[in-house]
């Protein structure tokens, strides 16, 4: 849908307020999503608009103005970065000069989700609260909320160079690791097949990603461009945020791993968007430059 | 923002770029974080990664044997089973408790212990049962997949073969307590170790323990155990290192089997020429084994409440006045003053007393020595000749030469838990204790005679007279094998202890251990008798021989033996075990008979002469076989007639009924064996005697007649006219060898023992 109403313009958004109606079309389901709760597809959400809106043309001070308001929730849990954040948003305000209204419904938001930030602290669920504080330091719980953590880093640690060898990772086998087999199974990848191995699947997702993109750049018209984007957003957003969550570079949601989790639903999804994908590829690659 | 399109091929490029440059940007900040954690940080994780599923389990190393000079073994270890359980957390840890209950009888579960353990050290297996017997052990296997954190394991256990025989010497052993972990001694040791408690395992406790060595298991994430052995290296366990004593086996064993069962009171055997103890034994005893593995608290109780406190090591952890064995000490330092000769007499002769200020010091015999050279003084023991040797030599002089030879000190034997003798430091103690003026040169007598302030172990006695044997060489008793310890030489010339030396035969051939003379070997001693003011006085007899050329030196203490000539067979038999062999012991068959009498002894002079009354058959005394001492035989007893039961109560038939009923005012009984005196029910509380002559030569103490019934005493008694127990032992010839049981981990109490005021046995007992 979103790909549609994009496609359909003819200029990207340009202003903020313009901006309204994408987010809006993401927000719906991603709010519904939320409230499950499910935050980390929620997040999902939220890269897909980013990505399809960075491909429809908007311009990049307005992608980062239309985030502000989560960096700045994000960051309210210190006063001093919190302080600098809203010193450096004045100064990029300054720098950028949207609409006066639409700067200020920007500050004004940021100091909001400074603001709600601690009463919405607090309303978070107990196990959604020690994940972000386990992010931040494993070994805070380490036998409960940060055991995650702590397993899959040992399990990659300890994979070294050239891993244990496929199947012989002693954390997976004794089960020291959880979730092995859905969401920490780069784990097991980083501690069977060592570094070697990571950097070999980085690259082949690298690769996957590149095409896609490639595919979007020859899409015929600028729907099948967008939708393709749209999956590129999807595909780099779990698998960001999937790797990230097993090296503690990424807060522990519950995101799988493309081609990779066990788990029949989002395989098939992946699948189908690589379908669509290949569809838009062969219209691509016919010759000429169609008029739209 | 005007005029250009969206999706212009160009635009697209562009962002298609900026997109691929983001794109690698991420996933080489990717690659970056697993560099840094597979290759910067794979050793630590490597490490926490073998923690997480690897679980150390200790290797108990064998205590090192314990074994005598040729190697017999007093101490071994025998495997037993210990069981364990590997838990993650508390819940699954008594889960298991639980389960194991079912198997193994609930009380026998100490799952408070087990949980306590479990916390000081949660990622070790927590010992649950420290000895399963091996039938327990199976059925355990047997429920493996229900108790999957089981770990059992071999453990060595300790074994004492000879039980209660060795007891005092060797300790026991037990597990490591709370407090001792937290000293800086222990602090290395893990929970559930054994140590030394006493005795030589806890003074060689640093070598007898080994190390324990280390294995793994490894474990899931359940705790479970997946894989017993070979999850990684071992590290094997060092046994402990062996330790060879000096004692002998042998001796040992004998001293225990003739130490009459049931009486309390030690014996120490060394080799006077380099202080090696050949035997220690004190009564009574108890069984070591019973401490393996954990003591059951009723038997503790019983061990600690017991009166006779069987826990206490008497040769070295109780101090008795020396009494008459201190003479030698005194005599000594008289010689070595050049205050007298061996063959001085002193102004006064033994007339049963000496006149000192307002009182008379008594002498043991009322009727007193007569005139005696010093060595004549020595052998028949005579207290006045010593009171006037104190005074000529003076307390200053006493005191310090006491220190000299060694009085004052520990013997240093190498066992824990040696008391340090009681000996005055010098004459500012009486000042201090008794204050300045309140107290006369009378304290000399006492201490010339062994009694007053004086109170020694009985190794010190020995080593004293273990210097005396070998010509002036303190020498620091050792069990151990090892290099000797020096010793400290007496200044006192060779002449001096040479003399002494002759005065100890005398002692042994005519004196007061008339009783202890052997056939074939020439032994010297010297019995004491020291007085005991809470109960009756306890008897010392150290002697040692060959006389010439000493190999060995035994002295004994028996409490409430009231004569020091009660020890001296015992002393002169383990002697001639020793120097004569096995065989020697059981050619002469010399019997150890116990009697006791209940009448207090009249005071006044000893009637000497005859008994005029003679004729009547059944009358006269029971006359002996030839003894072992060479005393002339006398006719057999004859058969008592069949009378009816006397004053006494003892009907014909009783084992116990000796002659005729006109004897029974004054007929002592003979307690045989160690049955009568533990539950004496026939004889309480009735007075009785029985009629048993001593062969001659107690001292010349026996009575020469029935009508003169008194037995040898000290007059000095100070119970009046209560009841009071005489105590000798006779040696005879009656059938087969006496053989006292010593009872395995329970101490017989003597029916009529009184239980001792605080303080005593042994303690010095104050200037009369």
């Amino acid at each position: 849908m979103l790909a549609r109403y994009l496609a359909g313009r003819r200029e990207p958004p340009a202003t903020l307020r313009e901006l309204a109606l994408p987010v809006a079309f993401a927000a719906v389901p991603a709010g519904l999503v939320a409230l499950q709760p499910d935050l980390g597809s929620a997040l999902v959400f939220a890269g897909i608009l980013f990505a399809m809106l960075f491909w429809a043309g908007v311009r990049i001070p307005n992608l980062v103005l239309l985030a502000s308001p989560v960096v700045s929730l994000v960051l309210a849990f210190s006063p001093w970065t919190w302080g600098a954040w809203i010193f450096l948003l004045g100064g990029l305000l300054v720098l950028w000069r949207p609409y006066v209204w639409e700067g200020l419904a920007v500050l004004a938001a940021n100091v909001g989700m400074g603001i709600v930030a601690l009463p919405l602290w607090e309303r978070l669920a107990t196990y959604q609260q020690n994940r972000f504080l386990s992010f931040l330091n494993p070994e805070l719980d380490a036998r409960a909320t940060g055991w995650h953590i702590i397993q899959s880093k040992i399990a990659i640690g300890s994979g070294g160079w050239l891993g244990q060898g496929f199947t012989q990772g002693t954390q997976k086998r004794l089960a020291f690791l959880p979730a092995q087999h859905t969401d920490f199974v780069f784990s097991v990848v980083g501690e069977e097949l060592g570094l070697v191995g990571v950097l070999a699947a980085l690259a082949l997702f690298f690769a996957l990603l590149a095409v896609l993109i490639r595919v979007a750049r020859r899409a015929p018209e600028p729907f099948g461009s967008l939708v393709v984007f749209g999956v590129v957003g999807l595909l780099f957003t779990h698998i960001f945020e999937n790797i990230g969550m097993t090296a503690n570079v990424m807060p522990i949601t519950g995101i799988p791993l493309p081609f990779f989790s066990y788990g029949g639903s989002f395989l098939l999804a992946c699948f189908v968007g690589i379908g669509l994908c290949l569809r838009i590829s062969r219209e691509g690659r016919e010759p000429g430059y169609r008029e739209f | 923002m005007t005029g250009r399109p969206a999706f212009h091929p160009y635009v697209l490029a562009q962002r298609g770029t900026l997109a691929r440059r983001l794109l690698l940007g991420v996933f080489a900040l990717l690659a970056l974080s697993f560099f840094r954690l597979q290759v910067l940080g794979h050793d630590r994780y490597q490490l926490r990664s073998e923690s997480n599923r690897l679980r150390p389990v200790p290797l108990p190393a064998p205590r090192g044997l314990i074994v005598d000079h040729r190697g017999a073994v007093i101490a071994e270890n025998v495997p037993g089973y210990s069981v364990s359980l590997l838990a993650e957390n508390e819940d699954s840890l008594r889960a298991m408790l639980g389960r194991l209950q079912l198997v193994v009888a609930p009380r026998e579960v100490p799952v408070d212990l087990a949980v306590g353990r479990f916390r000081a050290m949660p990622y070790e297996p927590a010992l649950v049962l420290k000895d399963a017997p091996f039938e327990v052990v199976s059925r355990l296997e047997e429920r493996r997949p229900v108790l999957p954190g089981l770990v059992i394991q071999r453990e060595p256990k300790r074994l004492y073969p000879d039980s209660a025989v060795v007891a005092h010497l060797v300790g026991y052993v037990g597990e490591v307590t709370q407090q001792d972990l937290l000293s800086t001694r222990f602090q290395s040791r893990r929970p559930g170790a054994i140590i030394g408690k006493e005795g030589l395992e806890r003074e060689y406790e640093d070598s007898l323990t080994g190390a324990d060595g280390m294995r793994f298991v490894e474990v899931d994430a359940l705790g479970r155990v997946v894989r017993d052995e070979g999850a990684a290296a071992s590290l094997p366990p060092v046994p402990g290192r062996r330790l060879r004593t000096t004692i002998d086996l042998d001796l040992q064993r004998f001293v225990a089997s003739i130490f009459p069962a049931g009486r309390r009171g030690a014996v120490v055997a060394m080799d006077p020429r380099n202080g090696h103890i050949l035997a220690l034994y004190s009564s009574p005893s108890y069984d070591p084994n019973a401490f393996v593995g954990g003591i059951d608290r009723v038997r503790w109780e019983q061990l600690n409440t017991d009166d006779a406190r069987p826990l206490l090591n008497r040769a070295i952890g109780t101090r008795y006045p020396p009494a008459s064995t201190f003479k030698l000490a005194t005599a000594t330092i008289a010689l070595r003053r050049g205050l007298v000769t061996p063959d001085s007499r002193m102004p006064v002769p033994c007339t049963g007393g000496l006149q000192f200020g307002n009182r008379v010091f008594k002498c043991w015999r009322p009727g007193g020595h007569g005139s005696l050279t010093l060595q004549q003084a020595i052998a028949t023991s005579c207290d006045v000749y010593f009171y006037q040797l104190g005074l000529r030599i003076g307390v200053r002089a006493l005191l310090e030469d006491g220190t000299l030879l060694g009085f004052r000190g520990r013997s240093g034997v190498d066992l824990p838990g040696e008391l340090n003798p009681a000996f005055p430091p010098n004459i500012e103690y009486y000042d201090r204790v008794y204050g300045r003026g309140h107290w006369t040169s009378s304290v000399a007598l006492n201490l010339a005679i062994g009694q007053g302030e004086n109170a020694q172990t009985l190794m010190n006695m020995v080593r004293f007279y273990a210097a005396i044997a070998n010509g002036g060489h303190l020498v620091t008793p050792r069990i151990a094998d090892g290099p000797d310890p020096p010793g400290t030489n007496l200044e006192v010339p060779a002449t001096t202890f040479a003399e002494m030396r002759r005065a100890l035969i005398a002692v042994v051939e005519q004196g007061t251990a008339r009783g202890a003379r052997l056939a074939s070997i020439r032994l010297a001693g010297k019995t004491g008798t020291a007085q005991n003011p809470h109960g009756p006085d306890h008897g010392w007899f150290v002697g040692f021989a060959p006389a010439d050329t000493p190999q060995i030196v035994v002295g004994g203490i028996l409490e409430f033996g009231l004569h020091g000539t009660a020890m001296a067979p015992i002393v002169a038999r383990v002697i001639e075990r020793y120097l004569l062999g096995p065989d020697s012991s059981r050619g002469a068959r010399p019997e150890i008979v116990l009697w006791r009498s209940r009448r207090t002894p009249p005071r006044g002079p000893r009637r000497l002469t005859r008994c005029a009354r003679r004729g009547a058959p059944g009358d006269r005394l029971p006359r002996l076989p030839a003894g072992p001492t060479g005393e002339p035989a006398r006719a057999r007893r004859p058969a008592p007639r069949p009378r009816h039961a006397g004053a006494h109560g003892l009907r014909p038939g009783h084992p116990l009924f000796r002659g005729s009923d006109r004897r029974a005012e004054r007929r002592r009984l003979r307690v045989a064996a160690a049955a009568d005196l533990a539950g004496d029910r026939h004889h309480g509380g009735r007075a009785r005697a029985a009629g048993v002559a001593a062969p001659a030569g107690m001292g010349g103490a026996g009575p020469l007649c029935r009508r003169d019934p008194r037995p040898a005493h000290h007059p000095r008694h100070r119970h009046g006219r209560r009841h009071r127990r005489v105590l000798e032992i006779v040696d005879r010839r009656r059938g087969p060898p006496y053989r006292p049981a010593v009872g395995v981990g329970e101490a017989r109490r003597h029916s009529d023992a009184r239980p001792l005021p605080r303080g005593a046995p042994g303690a010095a007992g104050h200037a009369p």
